[in-house]
């Protein structure tokens, strides 16, 4: 049995499961599970190219199938393989709930940060008694509330989220929390209101719901910050794009 | 022993987005900077390079530290692009000055940056002392290095393709004109020229990425932020432990921004424009693939000045 030119081998499928892990995610539309929306022009492009690669890499063992090489290096095509297997064997997922108290809640939204005044939803935030909020305003008007909550008091306001308790969570509330992601995943946020409900213990780590609620006013470190009064949950499926993109 | 479990499952699971998130990310940059390698190697030449480049010292390196803005680069691309200048005979320090400025001195990082912090002061804070500790650098490492300080003669053992393109004879058939460049057979043989130089290039720095990757994803999914909180307000302190985590976790100079953002009120600014700028310069990533691919002298030399520079830089600028 003569020598395989393992090396080449080894290229060849390493590229192919590139592509084809590319391929795979662009397909299934899940793609958006890992980089921002406006990338993902260029990770197709990305895929193109290494398709291209790989017929290069192909053609090229065809042509050397028998000719073993020097010497046998397998240890660098580890990562890539590590990589491959990590992507196959482990379901694609979103961010859990698990993560946020590494990252810390709303840790962006803070009055310090802006010194410009920029609120864009203000005069409609201020006009209306219910609140809706949805992926594109979310950010905004998250900011609106934590920046100027004494305005919203006595408004009511609906938003979906999971749920996030830890240590320090009062008995009766719990954070319906959205990942913002700027630009990669990487470095997403958590973000969202506490909600306080009577039978907040009912409500597991990391579950999602739709909620209604009014928005009240409450101290936390000698800050104002907003709390909103449940008034009505519904649960819901996570859904297929959970992140927010700024 | 069942919550154990499912807990290590979901910070498993977090893991695998942040890694895979992180190199999907990464990929079209890093594809990116390989091809543009194997171009300068297989069309440019050194003539031209040095055509191009001002005498002066001085002013070849401020050009240098200012080419970002026509060449925006993501930090994770740069050690192909770099060790291939110097090998095509730009000047080590030019290469020096264009690898520490080109992911932070462009306009897609100083828009990131003005828009995560809602303020152009940051971002003429972060470009400014980004351009400090390039110029600086850039300028000692030209008094300490004449030579190019690559790594041995890579050429036969780790590119398969590495042919020597420096003024071939034969006569240009196909009747473009390739005024600066060595005549090649046909056009479609350079363009397999520079996929192939492109592809070797990829798996030898692909894996360092990778690597990053993971230890970036670690760093994110097990180092809880409380640890880093403790040292937030102390004015020194809290600028070394910042930068040591903008060297950990692997994010390129867009995403740094938002993330230096969210420590705003734990942290103080100079920390934060510490992270920003060291953080795109010297980290896992960059570290593992320079050090594949410059001596390591050198590889020292330029990890310990950038730190100080940017250290004592930052600290001195916010507290003036």
């Amino acid at each position: 049995m003569s020598q395989l030119n393992r090396e080449s081998l080894a290229r060849t499928l390493i590229l192919l499961g590139f592509f084809l892990l590319l391929f795979s995610l662009i397909i299934t539309d899940q793609l958006t599970l890992y980089v921002h929306p406006r990338i993902v022009m260029l990770i197709e492009m990305s895929a193109g190219l290494l398709f291209m690669m790989f017929l290069l890499q192909g053609w090229k063992l065809s042509k050397t199938w028998n000719k073993p090489t020097e010497e046998c290096k397998h240890w660098k095509y580890m990562p890539f393989v590590f990589t491959l297997l990590v992507a196959l064997i482990l379901p694609n997922t979103s961010l859990n709930a698990s993560l946020v108290s590494n990252k810390g809640v709303n840790s962006q939204v803070t009055t310090e940060i802006s010194k410009k005044d920029y609120r864009p939803l203000a005069p409609e935030m201020r006009q209306t008694d219910l609140i809706k909020v949805d992926d594109n305003n979310f950010v905004d008007v998250m900011s609106e509330l934590y920046r100027y909550p004494q305005e919203y008091v006595g408004k009511q306001i609906e938003m979906s989220g999971f749920v996030f308790k830890d240590e320090s969570t009062p008995q009766d509330q719990f954070s319906l929390i959205r990942y913002v992601v700027g630009c990669c995943v990487a470095d997403a946020l958590p973000s969202g209101p506490s909600c306080e409900i009577n039978n907040a213990t009912e409500y597991s780590d990391g579950s999602w719901y739709q909620i209604q609620g009014t928005i009240e006013n409450s101290e936390e470190n000698g800050k104002a910050v907003p709390v909103i009064k449940v008034t009505w949950t519904r649960p819901i499926h996570e859904k297929s794009s959970p992140y927010i993109f700024r | 022993m069942e919550i154990f479990d499912l807990n290590t499952w979901q910070v498993i699971l977090n893991f695998k987005t942040i890694f895979l998130g992180i190199i999907i990310e990464a990929l079209p940059f890093i594809l990116i900077s390989v091809i543009v390698s194997s171009v300068l190697h297989n069309f440019v030449s050194e003539e031209l390079i040095q055509r191009v480049l001002p005498k002066d010292k001085m002013a070849s390196i401020v050009l240098s530290c200012l080419l970002g803005m026509i060449f925006p680069a993501c930090d994770c691309g740069m050690v192909p692009i770099v060790r291939r200048l110097v090998k095509k005979g730009v000047p080590l320090y030019c290469a020096v000055a264009f690898m520490l400025s080109a992911p932070i001195i462009n306009p897609v990082v100083a828009t990131a940056t003005a828009y995560a912090f809602n303020s152009i002061g940051m971002a003429v804070a972060r470009l400014g002392i980004a351009f400090l500790v390039a110029y600086i650098t850039s300028a000692l490492v030209s008094e300490a290095f004449s030579g190019t300080e690559l790594k041995g003669v890579q050429a036969t053992h780790d590119h398969g393709h590495d042919h020597n393109h420096d003024h071939d004879d034969h006569a240009c058939g196909c009747g473009c004109h390739h005024a600066h460049t060595e005549h090649k057979a046909t056009l479609s043989e350079k363009f397999l020229a520079v996929l192939e130089g492109a592809c070797s290039e990829f798996f030898e720095m692909g894996k360092y990425l990778i690597i990053g990757a993971f230890l970036g994803a670690v760093a994110q999914t097990l180092v809880p932020r409380a640890t880093l909180l403790n040292v937030g307000h102390e004015p020194f302190f809290s600028i070394i432990v910042m930068m040591f985590f903008a060297f950990s976790i692997s994010v390129c100079s867009t995403a740094d921004a938002f993330i230096a953002a969210s420590f705003n009120t734990s942290f103080t600014t100079g920390a934060l424009v510490a992270f920003m700028v060291f953080g795109p310069m010297i980290d896992i990533k960059n570290i593992l693939m320079l050090s594949h691919a410059f001596r390591l002298r050198f590889v020292v030399f330029l990890v310990t000045i950038v730190s100080l520079l940017c250290a004592l830089g930052t600290y001195v600028f916010i507290n003036l």
